[in-house]
């Protein structure tokens, strides 16, 4: 379907790409009009511009077929003669009508074996583009080539088909008058007068009707024949016969005028009337002449001749005669009867050929076809396997990407899951730190009170010391659950920020060591998320725990800064650095799952005095 | 004539505990036992207690709070405070809101006597770990007057710079598109103009000029 669709396409840019052909009708007007007036014809044809090499093929046709009725018959041959061998093979229409013009012109001038080549190459041509009426035409042509050549039989039977197939495809009315008129004068010349004049009224009728003058004046001409002839009946002759010369003059149809005079001449010799006819041959002959037709000379100088004979100028006859005879020969010779015979075969041969080439054509069209088809239904099935091919393709893709996606989700999960039991387990260790320190270490600082006041009111001794170390036992168990309450949840993060529960921290953290430490910060005033500030908290619990278990430093520095978009803690010491110590024991995994979960970093850097440096960035919203 | 005192702790055994110490004291005597902060901050203001005793983890309101609320009320009482939580930021608070005394829970009978003793004379007494809490300050680093950064080049203290914000080296050679080795190098020099030996004092430097 597409590709049909972009061949159309195709096909209309390359017509609009390339210069306007004139229309059909623009011609076939132009023919029109030279039936009635040959010189208006002839303007309009010069009038038009002609800008396709189509264009120029037609005009110069149209012009030969004006230059033929205006009597220039060697110039209209040899217009045509050059317009075919102009015409390509795609010329074919144009080459059939050239042909066919041109056989006619040289039926016209008697040249029987040219017109016989030309009129049936027009018709393989006119075969060849199938178009029924043309064919019909170029038949009918033939059909009075044979009527020329007196072979009437032959002509009777090309009008015939010419005219059915006229009838059958619906031909123009003037098509149809010729048909009739033809077939009429190939009949009337086989002695069948009565139904060649039935044949002449039909084709005067359709002549009349569109007003073709120059079917009519033919008509007329040959009704004045036929009465003149064959049902002698010399007043309807004489009438036909002016009737068809006047017609033939307004038309300025210089051949037709000098056959229609030629034949009222031969009429008044046979009449006697001498001055008429003496008249009328000397006007035919001058254009019988100009138009350089031979056929009609021929019958001129005959008629010519007869009527010197009828008036005893014997001499003159005689010349005119010899002038007859000079044409005669050019006109109807058995030579060009059996060429023209000799050609119909090769054209009849040449049909059957076209036949079998035809059927050929047909059957390589239908393998074509198949083979298309076949093509058709590789590409479809080429299409579809690449189709498959790239769907599989996809789908592999689509596949690995909801994998991807699942692999992704699955860990989004796993690291909220993560998250969630740290923030549980957060939740949980305030409870307990809570419970610790408002409930067994309050109960034990009452005990503990309870017991000091137990000590004052004893007197022994012994027994006094006894009370007075369990005490001190209670006053560590406190403290440890002091401790560890605050282990769990430093109570001072909740309530005071990072400052104070970092204080606090390192305070209570290097309390019982020699490590000096200093505390600087910048900017952390403010309060952070709680996770933010938790997570800190507790990497820093982890990096101090390392520093008192695994450094062996003597001083440690902690500095928290705020940027545009972070919280920076620094954690160093001069300890023995980093070189010896695992990072991927529990507590570095501890620091490192705390900042995952907020998105944080750590780096440690050895320091310059050969102890460790820790870089823990946060990001804050 | 003794001095009357006031116990506030959601504890009972606690606040028991308390009282006896003063049980046939010659200078004081407990008046009133208060369990419930919100009941002490209607009684208190009509019992006129001379000393108040009071826990800080409350229930409902806590120590300070109910200490702030108080003592308008009770402007000649002195006010000890009795709890656990020995942070900075608590004895800081406690002290800021006219508290006389400070003991931890911890402590034994004597130097629960001596607070008391020593607070009902009108002088402060805050016990040992409270005041080693307060001792122990951080410093807020400020912006420095003099100016050392003179000495380093506009590359090093670009360097300085991102130190400070926290980069690694191997970040930073990332950000300037040079190798690490050279931050390192970069790194050592800052250190030796600076005359610093540790990256705190590059940190503290970067700030006090104001590089962060």
């Amino acid at each position: 379907m597409n590709r049909y669709f972009i061949i159309l396409l195709g096909v209309l840019c390359v017509s609009t790409g390339l210069r306007q052909d004139l229309a059909d009708s623009v011609f076939n007007n132009i023919a029109d009009v030279r039936t009635y007036n040959t010189d208006s014809a002839y303007t309009l044809l010069k009038n038009l511009s002609i800008t396709t090499r189509k264009d120029s093929l037609r005009y110069i046709r149209v012009w030969a077929a004006i230059l033929e009725d205006q009597g220039k018959l060697e110039e209209a041959k040899n217009l045509l003669l050059e317009n075919i061998s102009r015409c390509t093979s795609q010329d074919t229409a144009e080459l059939s009508e050239s042909t066919n013009n041109l056989g006619l012109l040289y039926s016209n001038q008697g040249e029987n074996d040219s017109a016989g080549i030309y009129l049936i190459k027009s018709l393989e041509y006119r075969n060849q583009l199938g178009d029924s009426l043309k064919i019909a035409a170029s038949l009918g042509n033939i059909g009075l080539l044979f009527s020329n050549q007196t072979n009437y039989g032959k002509a009777e039977e090309y009008l015939r088909q010419a005219l059915n197939l006229k009838l059958k495809r619906g031909a123009s009315t003037r098509s149809l008058g010729i048909g009739y008129l033809n077939l009429g004068l190939a009949i009337g010349n086989q002695g069948r007068y009565e139904e060649e004049l039935g044949l002449y009224r039909l084709s005067l009728k359709y002549f009349q009707e569109i007003n073709d003058l120059r079917g009519v004046s033919m008509l007329y001409n040959n009704f004045g024949w036929n009465y003149h002839h064959a049902i002698y009946n010399p007043d309807s002759a004489i009438f036909y016969y002016k009737k068809a010369i006047a017609i033939r003059k307004d038309l300025k149809n210089i051949l037709g005028t000098a056959q229609s005079m030629t034949n009222l001449a031969e009429l008044y010799i046979k009449l006697g009337n001498q001055t008429e006819a003496l008249k009328l041959l000397e006007e035919s002959e001058d254009l019988a002449f100009e138009a350089d037709s031979k056929r009609e000379i021929y019958l001129v100088e005959l008629n010519y001749a007869r009527f010197l004979e009828s008036i005893g100028d014997y001499q003159a006859a005689l010349e005119k005669l010899k002038v007859a005879e000079a044409y005669e020969d050019s006109v109807i010779n058995l030579e060009s009867r059996t060429k023209v015979l000799e050609l119909e075969t090769k054209y009849a041969t040449a049909q059957k050929e076209q036949q079998i080439a035809n059927q050929k054509l047909q059957l390589s069209e239908k393998e074509a076809s198949l083979r298309t088809q076949q093509l058709q239904i590789a590409g479809l099935i080429g299409g579809l396997v690449i189709l498959i091919l790239f769907g599989l393709v996809f789908y592999n893709q689509y596949r690995a990407k909801q994998n991807q996606k699942l692999q992704a989700a699955i860990l989004s999960e796993k690291e909220r899951g993560f998250e969630s039991i740290i923030i549980a387990t957060e939740e949980e260790r305030k409870r307990i730190s809570k419970d610790l320190h408002d409930g067994i270490g309050q109960q034990l600082s009452a005990l503990k009170m309870a017991l000091n006041n137990m000590v004052g009111k004893v007197n022994d001794d012994e027994q006094r010391e006894d009370l007075e170390l369990i005490s001190e036992q209670f006053s560590k168990s406190a403290e440890e659950v002091r401790q560890v309450s605050h282990q769990m949840m430093p109570r001072t993060l909740m309530d005071y920020g990072l400052i104070g529960a970092i204080e606090d921290l390192l305070q209570n953290s290097f309390k019982f060591s020699d490590i000096q430490y200093d505390f600087e910060h910048h900017n952390v005033d403010q309060r952070f998320e709680e996770r933010v500030e938790i997570s800190l908290y507790r990497v820093l619990q982890e990096l101090i725990n390392n520093v008192i278990k695994h450094s062996g430093a003597s001083e440690v520095s902690v500095q928290l800064l705020k940027n545009k978009d972070k919280l920076v803690l620094f954690v160093e010491d001069n300890g023995k650095g980093l070189d010896g110590a695992k990072t991927d024991g529990q507590g570095f995994l501890n620091i490192k799952s705390r900042l995952d979960m907020v998105k944080g970093s750590v780096n440690y850097t050895p320091s310059l005095e050969s102890g460790t440096s820790a870089t823990v960035s946060i990001p804050i919203a | 004539m003794k001095k009357s005192i006031a116990i506030v702790d959601d504890h009972e055994l606690v606040a028991k505990g308390v009282s006896q110490f003063f049980k046939d004291h010659p200078r004081f005597e407990v008046i009133t036992i208060l369990n419930d902060p919100l009941e002490a901050l209607e009684k208190l203001p009509i019992l006129k207690p001379q000393i108040v005793l009071m826990d800080l983890d409350m229930p409902k309101l806590n120590g300070l709070e109910l200490m702030e609320k108080v003592r308008t009320k009770l402007p000649e009482a002195h006010f000890v405070i009795l709890t656990m939580h020995v942070d900075k930021n608590t004895v800081k608070k406690a002290m800021d809101l006219g508290a006389m005394g400070y003991v931890s829970k911890n402590a034994d009978e004597t130097e629960f006597i001596a607070c008391v003793e020593k607070v009902a004379k009108g002088d402060k007494f805050y016990s040992q770990d409270a005041m080693q809490a307060l001792i122990h300050n951080s410093s807020k680093i400020g912006k420095s007057n003099v100016a050392k950064l003179s000495a380093l080049t506009p590359r090093e203290t670009e360097i300085l710079k991102l130190v400070a914000e926290g980069l690694s080296n191997k970040e930073i050679a990332e950000q300037l598109f040079i190798a690490v080795r050279t931050v390192e190098t970069h790194r050592k020099t800052i250190m030796e103009k600076l005359q610093v030996n540790k990256v705190a004092g590059l940190v503290r430097i970067a700030v006090q000029e104001g590089l962060i």
